[in-house]
């Protein structure tokens, strides 16, 4: 039985929640003239939440519950919240959720960390960091669709007035259709949760209740799509994607990191967790268009990416096409498909926040991001080429690097897959890989090598807080590549229930 | 009658008493006529309302009915707590109206009638939820209307506020017209003038095409009221035209009352006729969101804009009427409650910055960055963001819907909500990322605004956490 009340386990995960709430609390106290403290203050909540996540991840093992339990989740608590309608707040941890947890905990060190110039307005930009970050934690503990829901929003208003203010282009534009998108993408979804909530009969959101339901035929034909896809323009969809490329190319750095890295990871969470876990048969039944979706995503995204000068635009298009991965993995339907999506989220995570981290740098050293007009900078930024090398390398899929791990087990799932056309769309994805060699390469070869640029004359390599970042994300990216199993441990035990259900 | 159960009568007698008050006060105590005696004396008396209001919610009876002709029953309590609150919001905000300099646009003079009509429109909306019979329901509905319109024609010398007033006018007059001919009917068919009476007749004769046309006919007077669309056009010229405080209260307690009259009677004595009528809530829920989404838009006139989001607000508000009545009340409760609150602290913000136009909060994060962040989280709330309580109000509405089996609508609703967040949004943006007017001062904001406006975005957080205000308004309507 799951305890309805706050238990020191699920106190410890609302605290993931908590903690960017209280330092919000913290930092709107503060003088927004005491921009150092306020830094100080981020970042030490930064890394206190890294410490809870990883004592959490330290203590998975031991609370794991044991295979085939009713709730698949350590640390559960269902604490009734409304009567009417009927609303919990039940919080719990499976490997996956600890997995994309850590990847938002270390993003977020870094972003705190890659932000430690911003002086314009430092209160606000931190305090609207820390709602971002409540939100996305709190998605990911919640397994009431409607908390889980409320949570997804939450980070609405922050990324609007982030990229808003703080972006650069045409960043008014850009924030509107962000969140504009992403609000329709919610539309859908929050039908697609209501029709779970009155289909069911139950008159619950919560997800291991109505996991337990058979919904008709006719109900999972139309409420499939319309949770995957709601999800899905969250996860950069094609063709509802158009959202992203701009969104991230606006954002500030840290913002782009955390946008692209983690936020829009929500989307392929919750496709996995709500769509295709709760409506089987509408997975079955639809997989085979999202399927072909995904792997325009993956050709034309990186297609795209060949087109594009700015360095910002290229790696948002690169994300396009290696968030279409992720849908690709769960179009499998198998074990091995919806590991890799997985990986592939936590990997693409890392790596797009590296790449995004790098041009910032590059970006505020240089004023420029246009390829065009960088080159040569290996030499006199060499930290941050090495850096940019590697994640170039990682993302293309170089064996010993966190890219290839996933992409590996995203393309094993799919080509076992028996129809023709899964076979014939995994083929077409794996010549990607070519394309992305192409943007990526071509990319690494203008801006860092060449004759060195006299303008570029004495600039600074990275400093001490940008060097902690670049380090944190790189570990990562070599540690899942060496090391898979250390991932695939944590996950593996939470992928195959949904696997389960998945041929239910 | 025992203690408990007058304890229920105590919040209406108090507030049908406010005008006197005011007008008293006016007529003895304030031989300039100055606006702060009589905003006093009533403040006080609204304020008083509001503790018998809490005493009736925590310790009175479920019911009391006095003369066959009145009842006050907690979900009505409930109503009558959004008529008060947003009286007394309106009060406090009408008084930087008087006190503006002689030649401002904004100025208002006469603030014994002022407050007194005030006084006298929320009694009327309180007598409105609490009737019993057609005619109480008909007395109720009048005394809390045709205040309202000498009150959105109070610049006698603006042009503007003539044009609306008159408008007002003739729509309401209209609408009154419907609800009169709706009630003969009604009473044509079943001979009756009491609810209970009318409710007796409809159990036997459940369809009775003559009830049924009364019904639309009553409904069409409520859809006046409510500004739905097709009948919304008087709105947005009554609220430009209109002193801010006018336009506030109309776009908060007005929609409740007329919310409440159409509880009163479609949760009421025509309950049976309810889901004969589903199909024309829907549709006019939906095209009052498209109307009001869409006209907001364009707006540059804060309170035009207003006027608009508020009639989509209202098609929000209508998807609660397709649900059971054991769900509806409570969420359109919630709802309403939520909306005041967020509507009104819009409102004050505005009449701080003395803003005619939307853009007149432009840079007010940096002239005012708490009454921006005021702006912001009740622009969030009415957008339905999370955590802010409008998100809860709104779910309630579209599960409401989605009960009722209509998931397009619901679709098309959360969609029309996408439309909204744009212009909402728009307005924060001129607040946070606009630079402010070249000739922008610092706006000050004297300490009691300041505190009203932290309750009332207290409020926006507290009702959307806690769940015990979830539980009373749904526990109410039982």
């Amino acid at each position: 039985m799951i305890p309805t009340t706050l238990t020191p386990g699920a106190l410890l995960l609302s605290l993931t929640w908590g903690i960017p709430t209280l330092t919000i609390v913290a930092l709107a106290l503060l003088p927004a003239a005491r921009t150092r403290l306020i830094r100080w203050v981020s970042l030490g909540s930064a890394l206190l939440n890294l410490a809870l996540v990883a004592g959490l991840i330290a203590a998975w093992p031991a609370h794991r519950p044991p295979l085939g339990a009713e709730v698949p989740l350590a640390f559960a608590a269902r604490i009734p919240w409304f009567d009417q309608p009927h609303i919990t707040y039940f919080v719990g941890v499976d490997g996956i959720s600890l997995l994309m947890m850590l990847l938002a905990a270390l993003i977020a060190v870094c972003g705190v960390l890659v932000s430690w110039r911003v002086e314009a307005r430092a209160k606000e930009f931190f305090i609207y960091m820390q709602v971002l970050l409540a939100g996305v934690f709190g998605c990911f503990i919640s397994f009431d669709l409607f908390t889980f829901f409320l949570f997804n929003e939450v980070t609405l208003i922050p990324t609007y007035l982030l990229i808003g203010i703080f972006g650069t282009g045409r960043k008014e534009y850009c924030a509107m259709k962000l969140n504009l998108m992403l609000f329709a993408g919610s539309a859908l979804v929050l039908v697609g949760l209501l029709g779970l909530y009155y289909a069911s009969g139950l008159h619950t959101f919560d997800l291991y209740a109505l996991a337990k339901v058979r919904f008709p035929a006719d109900f999972q034909h139309w409420a499939f799509p319309a949770l995957f896809l709601g999800f899905g323009v969250l996860g950069a969809l094609f063709p509802f994607h158009t959202w992203s490329p701009d969104g991230h190319s606006s954002a500030p750095t840290a913002i782009s990191m955390f946008l692209a890295g983690v936020h829009m990871k929500l989307g392929g969470y919750g496709c996995l967790r709500v769509a295709m876990f709760l409506l089987p048969e509408g997975a079955r039944e639809w997989m085979n268009v999202f399927l072909v979706l995904a792997t325009i995503n993956i050709i034309y995204g990186a297609f795209i990416a060949v087109k594009q000068t700015d360095l910002k635009y290229i790696n948002a298009y690169s994300s396009v096409s290696h968030c279409g991965l992720v849908l690709f993995g769960y179009a499998a339907l198998n074990f091995l498909g919806v590991r890799g999506a997985v990986l592939q989220m936590f990997s693409h995570g890392l790596l797009t926040a590296l790449i995004f981290a790098v041009i910032g740098m590059i970006y505020s050293r240089t004023h420029t991001r246009q390829i065009g007009e960088l080159g040569g900078l290996m030499t006199r930024l060499p930290f941050i080429g090495v850096a940019f090398t590697l994640a170039a390398l990682a993302g293309l899929g170089l064996p010993g690097l966190s890219g290839f791990v996933a992409e590996l087990n995203v393309f094993l799932g799919a080509f076992a897959r028996t129809p023709v056309l899964n076979k014939v769309c995994t083929v077409i994805a794996i010549l990607s890989i070519v394309v992305t060699a192409v943007y990526l390469l071509r990319t690494i070869n203008k801006v860092l090598h060449g004759p060195a640029q006299a303008k570029d004359e004495g600039l600074k390599d990275a400093d001490l807080a940008e060097r902690a970042a670049i380090v944190i994300l790189l570990a990562g990216v070599i540690v899942m590549g060496v090391w898979p199993r250390a991932v695939t441990a944590l996950i593996d035990g939470s992928i195959e229930p949904i696997v389960e259900q998945l041929a239910r | 009658m025992n203690l408990s159960t007058a304890i229920l009568l105590l919040p209406d007698a108090l507030l049908l008493l406010a005008p006197f008050v005011v007008l008293f006060v006016d007529l003895f105590f304030n031989p300039r006529h100055e606006a702060r005696p009589v905003l006093r004396a009533l403040s006080w008396v609204l304020l008083a309302v509001g503790g018998a209001l809490a005493a009736a919610l925590c310790c009175g009876e479920r019911e009391v009915v006095f003369l066959h002709a009145y009842r006050v029953t907690p979900w009505m309590l409930w109503f009558k707590v959004c008529f008060t609150g947003a009286a007394l919001v309106a009060a406090r905000m009408a008084e930087g109206c008087f006190a503006v300099a002689d030649g401002h646009p904004a100025r208002l003079t006469r603030p014994g009638e002022f407050f007194t009509l005030l006084a006298f429109a929320a009694g009327g909306m309180s007598v409105t939820v609490s009737a019993l019979d057609l005619i109480t329901l008909f007395i109720g509905l009048e005394m809390a209307t045709i205040p309202l319109y000498v009150l959105s024609g109070f610049y006698r010398r603006h042009l503007d506020s003539a044009e609306g007033a008159m408008k007002f006018i003739i729509m309401g007059s209209l609408a009154t017209a419907f609800v009169l001919f709706g009630y003969s009917l009604l009473y044509g068919a079943t001979g009756h003038l009491q609810f209970s009476a009318i409710a007796a007749y409809l159990a036997e004769h459940p369809g009775d095409p003559l009830v049924r046309a009364a019904a639309l006919f009553i409904f069409t007077a409520g859809a006046f009221k409510l500004a739905l669309a097709p009948f919304h056009m008087w709105a947005p010229d009554v609220y430009q035209g209109a002193p801010l405080p006018v336009a506030a209260f109309l776009s908060t307690a007005s929609k409740a009352a007329a919310a409440g009259f159409l509880v009163v009677l479609f949760y009421g004595p025509l309950a049976p006729v309810r889901p004969a009528l589903a199909p024309v809530f829907a549709a006019f829920a939906a095209a009052t969101m498209l109307v009001g989404n869409l006209g907001s838009l364009r707006q540059t006139n804060f309170r035009r804009f207003m006027a608009y989001s508020s009639i989509a607000q209202a098609g929000y508000l209508l998807l609660g009427f397709l649900a059971e009545r054991e769900y509806a009340v409570g969420a359109l409760l919630y709802f309403l409650v939520v909306y005041l609150t967020a509507n009104l602290a819009v409102f004050f913000v505005y009449a701080t910055v003395r803003g005619e136009d939307v853009a007149a909060v432009n840079g007010l994060s940096r002239t005012n960055p708490a009454l921006a962040a005021v702006l912001m989280l009740a622009f969030f709330s009415l957008a339905g963001i999370p955590p802010l309580a409008g998100f809860n109000g709104k779910f309630w509405l579209f599960a409401a819907a989605a009960g009722a089996g209509r998931y397009w609508l619901v679709l098309f609703a959360v969609l029309n909500s996408v439309v909204a967040l744009y212009y909402y949004m728009n307005v924060i943006r001129a607040a946070y990322i606009e630079p402010p007017a070249a000739d922008a001062r610092p706006v000050k904001l004297p300490r009691a605004d300041a505190l009203l406006l932290f309750v009332l975005v207290a409020l926006l957080l507290v009702l959307a956490l806690w769940p015990a205000f979830n539980r009373a308004v749904f526990a109410a309507a039982l």
